[in-house]
């Protein structure tokens, strides 16, 4: 109850995400002195009382075991609870969520996560062929060297900014880095956003090498839309970041979004897509209508309608991977057995005693 | 036969309500029926009259020349004699450092019309824009004033010269003449004109103005507060029974609350013809569901016990919960249109409905529990044989509570699943109602157990109420989550004066009486 009461105080201040990681996925609630990397764990966190909860229900579940039809409601009530917890701590740990954006009359093959970031190296000597490398910035470390496999790059992260604004560089402070934009920049740190519908402008300043050659500092942002572009033995790069992708073998097409309002008003009735999606060899594999409430379900994903830009040109589709979606149906249909079976027995119990 | 004579009393209420003279004149009558098309649906002119009114002027009368201005009548004269109506006391100001901005001496002085706020229409922008730029969570009380009042400002400067008449299309030239002859002040030829307009509407749109008519006989007749005054009545006639134990009060009693409960209906019902939605579509609506759920309970324990409890619990919760939704007016149109994510009937109705029943389920276990602790504490004795039974009562309430809100998290998590790819996302609507499940959980494996007895049950079932209270609007305060539907402000207060009560009886409940029955051994917690 407390940890509940707590976490969703929080939320007002620390913004839904943020709250929602450190109440209720976290082993402990910490607090961490000023200057100190150490935290001291004060409270139990989600995890915690979960893992708990359910060593509880299985606890009693044992010691007070009989399959007595009597008792079966119960049973069924408590194995269904035991069911929800280990479905929200699994998909807490492999659920995955990300945005596609796509424009009307073109198509998408990855969906971005709103939260991390990538650094990508792309070869571009060859028109029209794109070799590509990806690193998440997650594996950055200030001070490691980290190779870009396939190139003969690596990186070394010499500054991170969770957030940060760049402003033309006046005067004589020093620029965030020496080559590209970076050399005419300076960096502005701001406090992360917590509000869940924008996207924090993440900034890295990191040192480029080929082998024992440094080819200088650079300073990418995800808020910078042009890549940076440098030249080494003759082929030519780019260098940016972005949010992170994930790829798929599947092609979605946006055919047409509408955005129903109601006749006068600008409240939204309803919004539609109609896309299709292509397989890996092109071919048309379904097509179908995403609209409010009723997402499109294909190969393990859920596909669904969040939002729309740009006049209506723009639908913005959220795309969820959880591996354990199911459970919560699963743990429903158990306990409401197990309470209509309970409801029965009690029935039948008064029924008897009078 | 008591009964019959109750919804006969209430008949007579309603149609009084109805009936009341405010409009001496009948053209005022026939222009309030007149279907508009506002944000989004169909509505009577009255309604639109209404909204408007309450949101400038905080309240739905007008006072000028100690005269009484219907809202209808101001909507007339604001959209087609916008100079006349300039003359109307209609903004209030209570903030003296706004007040400054225009008067030299803040006096006694609150109300002010158009007119004399003209003059400094540049300096409320000014001030809007700066308020604007601080941040909303620093705002202070000048800030939110004078925002309220630009917004306010900016509500009365569209509405001056506008056409009240051309949401529906066609005829134009008729309501060309409309607007003239009212604008000429001949009342004559616009009734004249406004008839024809009337009946040419009927022919062309007869779903909509016969729609427009019964919203504004409902508008009209304000059946929720009827309702509030009934139930107080019955509850006034229990506590008679109570001290003077009169059968006949007791029967009068419950008649009056049956009577009440057959109008909540039927004001619940006309909502949902209305708006052709299930019955809770927004905050107003849940709060009168709430309502109506908890005397429908009360009314099968009044049926059970016979003592006037059921009557009690009814009364005192239908009442509160429909003043709370009195309040709730004022924030826009209760029949709203259903935002795209919430234009689901078949969840509105399964979801919704089962969770608010869940709230009227927790609130009627934890009045019953108010009751009995306040009976205790006041009379300073206990009869074993009532706890039991009042135990007993309050546990299979409990139990039904947690049925409901059980199913109803459940449902809310699928319809969440199906909307917005998550089953639970930690949201504060969805933990509130995780709290009202584990409270519930709480006090039954407590019971069962054996931690707890009569008392330990009355008071977490008490605090139940708290807990219920905060799920409900607690979390609405915070402003965050994906349910951040039904926002409504400074009822901080509210809020926490409630939980503080409940807390109050909470401890109430700890005082030693003298049990009946008598025992030498302690029983109970």
């Amino acid at each position: 109850m407390v940890l509940v009461f707590l976490g969703t105080i929080a939320q007002a201040y620390l913004g839904t995400f943020a709250a929602q990681e450190f109440y209720f996925r976290s082993w402990f609630l910490v607090w961490k002195p000023p200057h100190s990397s150490v935290g001291i764990p004060y409270f139990p966190g989600g995890y915690f009382i979960g893992l708990f909860l359910f060593l509880n229900l299985i606890a009693t579940g044992i010691v007070q075991f009989s399959l007595k039809l009597k008792k079966l409601g119960l049973l069924l009530i408590h194995a269904g609870l035991c069911l929800f917890i280990i479905g929200e701590i699994v998909s807490g740990v492999t659920a995955r969520e990300s945005q596609m954006e796509i424009r009307v009359g073109e198509g998408v093959d990855f969906s971005e996560d709103m939260r991390e970031v990538e650094l990508v190296v792309r070869d571009i000597t060859e028109p029209g062929v794109i070799r590509e490398v990806k690193l998440s910035a997650t594996k950055l470390t200030p001070g490691k060297e980290r190779a870009m496999s396939d190139t003969p790059f690596s990186v070394t992260l010499k500054k991170y900014y969770s957030n940060a604004d760049l402003t033309v560089k006046r005067g004589d402070r020093a620029p965030a880095a020496d080559r590209g934009v970076g050399a005419k920049v300076v960096v502005e740190p701001k406090p992360m956003i917590i509000d869940d519908e924008e996207v924090n402008n993440a900034v890295v300043v990191l040192g480029l090498h080929a082998g024992q050659n440094s080819l200088g500092t650079w300073l990418l942002s995800n808020g910078i839309t042009t890549p940076e572009r440098f030249l080494y033995r003759g082929k030519e790069y780019e260098m940016m970041l972005r949010q992170k992708r994930y790829e798929y073998p599947f092609r979605i097409e946006l055919t047409d979004f509408v955005h129903e309002t109601y006749p006068g008003t600008d409240i939204p009735k309803n919004f539609t897509s109609s896309i299709r999606v292509l397989n890996a060899d092109g071919e048309l594999d379904r097509q179908a209508l995403i609209t409010m409430n009723h997402p499109l379900r294909y190969q393990g994903l859920t596909i669904f309608q969040a939002s729309y830009g740009d006049n209506d040109r723009i639908s913005v589709f959220q795309v969820v991977d959880n591996p354990v979606r199911f459970f919560p149906y699963l743990s429903s249909a158990l306990v409401g057995v197990g309470l209509v079976f309970q409801f029965i027995i009690t029935l039948f119990r008064r029924r008897g005693g009078k | 036969m008591k009964t019959f004579i109750a919804v006969i009393v209430v008949i007579m209420i309603i149609s009084v309500y109805s009936m009341f003279p405010f409009e001496d004149s009948l053209y005022l009558e026939k222009v309030k029926v007149l279907p508009a098309r506002h944000e989004g649906r169909v509505k009577p002119l009255d309604t639109v009259a209404r909204q408007a009114l309450l949101a400038i002027h905080s309240s739905q009368s007008l006072f000028f020349e100690n005269q009484m201005i219907s809202p209808i009548q101001w909507l007339l004269e604001v959209s087609m004699r916008p100079d006349q109506a300039s003359g109307y006391p209609i903004f209030r100001i209570d903030h003296p450092e706004v007040l400054s901005l225009f008067v030299k001496y803040p006096g006694e002085r609150k109300y002010f019309s158009f007119r004399d706020l003209a003059p400094f229409l540049d300096t409320i922008r000014l001030h809007e824009e700066m308020a604007l730029a601080v941040d909303e969570s620093v705002r202070d009380s000048y800030h939110n004033a004078i925002l309220k009042l630009a917004e306010q400002v900016a509500l009365y400067e569209q509405l001056q010269g506008v056409e009240l008449f051309g949401a529906l299309d066609g005829h134009e030239r008729l309501r060309k003449k409309l607007w003239q002859s009212y604008q000429e002040g001949d009342i004559w030829t616009f009734s004249h004109n406004l008839v024809e307009y009337s009946d040419l509407l009927d022919e062309d749109y007869p779903e909509a103005a016969g729609n427009a008519r019964f919203e504004a006989i409902f508008n009209e007749s304000q059946p929720f507060l009827v309702t509030i005054i009934v139930y107080l009545f019955a509850f006034l006639l229990v506590l008679v029974f109570w001290c003077f134990s009169s059968q006949t009060c007791q029967e009068w009693a419950f008649s009056f609350i049956v009577a009440g409960f057959l109008l909540h209906t039927t004001g619940l019902i006309a909502r949902m013809v209305i708006e052709g939605r299930p019955p809770v579509t927004n905050l107003y609506s849940s709060a009168v569901f709430v309502g109506w759920g908890a005397v429908l309970f009360g009314l099968f324990l009044e049926r059970k016990l016979r003592d006037g409890l059921g009557i009690a619990v009814s009364a005192v919760i239908g009442a509160i919960t429909l003043v709370i939704a009195h309040q709730l007016v004022g924030s826009g149109d209760t029949l709203e249109v259903m935002r795209a994510v919430l234009n689901s009937n078949f969840w509105l109705a399964v979801h919704v409905v089962t969770i608010t029943m869940g709230y009227s389920a927790m609130f009627v276990a934890g009045f019953v529990a108010v009751f009995y602790i306040l009976r205790r504490a006041l009379t300073r004795r206990e009869s074993l044989s009532e706890a039991k039974v009042a135990t007993q009562v309050v546990y299979g309430v409990i139990c039904f509570a947690l049925l409901f809100s059980f199913v109803g998290t459940v449902l809310g998590g699928i319809w969440a699943d199906q909307s917005w790819g998550r089953f639970w996302g930690w949201d504060p609507k969805e933990n509130g109602a995780l709290l009202i499940i584990l409270w519930d959980a709480i006090l039954l494996h407590a019971r069962w157990a054996g931690l707890l007895k009569g008392r330990g049950v009355m008071m977490l079932a008490v605090f139940g109420n708290a807990v219920t209270a905060f799920s409900w609007f607690g979390v609405n305060m915070l402003g965050v989550g994906l349910h951040a539907y039904g926002f409504t402000e400074h009822s901080y207060i509210w809020l926490a004066v409630f939980i503080l009560s409940q807390i109050l009886i909470m401890v109430l409940a700890l005082l030693p009486v003298k049990q009946t029955v008598a025992r030498l051994r302690k029983e109970g917690l």
